[in-house]
């Protein structure tokens, strides 16, 4: 993404042409093949043109090295694959995305709000952050589908998008870890201990617990912090 | 779905951060200045993991930022 930080002026117009470009480049490509194709026949045919100067085709600016495949798109090898609705779509598409990003954004009236003055700190928590997560989009998105809006055709790329799941059990697994190895009891730990326990720990996990023998000190699956629950529940007892 | 928090999380964090190298820049308690290190240190890391991963999916990252109906360029200006 070629986002130039030192054109501050016009930063935010970067992103809107660079967004604008990836919607086009990776939803509507073939559409951009018969644009061309369309464009080099009416140069063979010495009639004037006068319906590009929108295609953004002709553009220096090339954020995935299009330019290396040129000829790909330069040949006319891909007319049939579409159609004239499909290539309506696309315009459409282009100027709904357009349009939304250049209308203001949606209220933000449903974000969870909460009341600095008000210290209720025994209110539930998760139902503090389920307010702040109630911000679905997905639901926004479809009902601008629905409602047949003029965003409606870009409700599909969006759909596209906002399938990818970006966090995974390994990231969280890992999270979990760092509790596991510095308990809530701990505090003088030095650092090169903390190095050391982590890199026996991992390299017992990684190695189906090879090391876990007798010791219960070398034991991954026993973990300090649930020997710390295990003696609390015992004193309270 | 997630994905569209990624650059606000990234901005919150790095923000976060600045805010607490800035109030503990002038410490000399040994634990402030420990305090700074590692929150330089973990400057550092987040930092490369975001260098890391823009490149790879980086447009998909800003894409699902723009198409959030309540942020959409704001974040960028």
């Amino acid at each position: 993404m070629d986002i130039n930080p030192e054109d501050e002026i016009s930063y935010t117009t970067q992103y809107q042409e660079t967004f604008l470009k990836y919607v086009e480049n990776e939803y509507y490509a073939n559409d951009r093949r018969v644009l061309i194709n369309e464009l080099e026949t009416v140069l063979s045919s010495n009639l004037v043109f006068c319906a590009t100067a929108s295609g953004s085709y002709q553009s220096s600016f090339d954020p995935y090295d299009l330019s290396s495949n040129d000829n790909e798109y330069l040949t006319p090898n891909n007319v049939a694959e579409t159609t004239p609705g499909r290539r309506d779509r696309a315009a459409g598409v282009m100027t709904a995305t357009r349009l939304n990003l250049n209308s203001p954004t949606e209220a933000t009236k449903n974000w969870g709000h909460i009341d600095p003055n008000l210290n209720d700190y025994h209110s539930d928590p998760m139902e503090i952050s389920s307010t702040f997560w109630i911000l679905d989009i997905s639901d926004s998105w479809r009902q601008q589908e629905e409602m047949q809006s003029k965003y409606a055709d870009l409700s599909n790329v969006a759909r596209n998008i906002f399938s990818i799941i970006p966090h995974g059990v390994g990231v969280e697994a890992s999270f979990s870890f760092g509790r596991d190895v510095i308990g809530w009891r701990q505090s003088k730990t030095t650092g090169e201990t903390l190095r050391e326990k982590v890199v026996v720990r991992q390299f017992a996990r990684a190695n189906n617990l090879i090391l876990a023998g007798t010791d219960p000190e070398l034991d991954a699956t026993n973990t300090e912090n649930d020997s710390e629950m295990k003696k609390e529940t015992e004193e309270r007892k | 779905m997630t994905l569209h928090h990624i650059i606000t999380v990234y901005n919150d964090m790095f923000n976060h951060m600045d805010g607490v190298m800035q109030a503990l820049a002038k410490k000399k308690t040994q634990s402030k200045e420990d305090l700074f290190f590692a929150v330089k240190l973990a400057q550092q890391k987040i930092s490369k993991y975001y260098a890391e991963v823009t490149p790879t999916m980086g447009m998909r990252l800003f894409s699902a930022h723009i198409l959030d109906p309540f942020q959409k360029l704001r974040s960028f200006r």
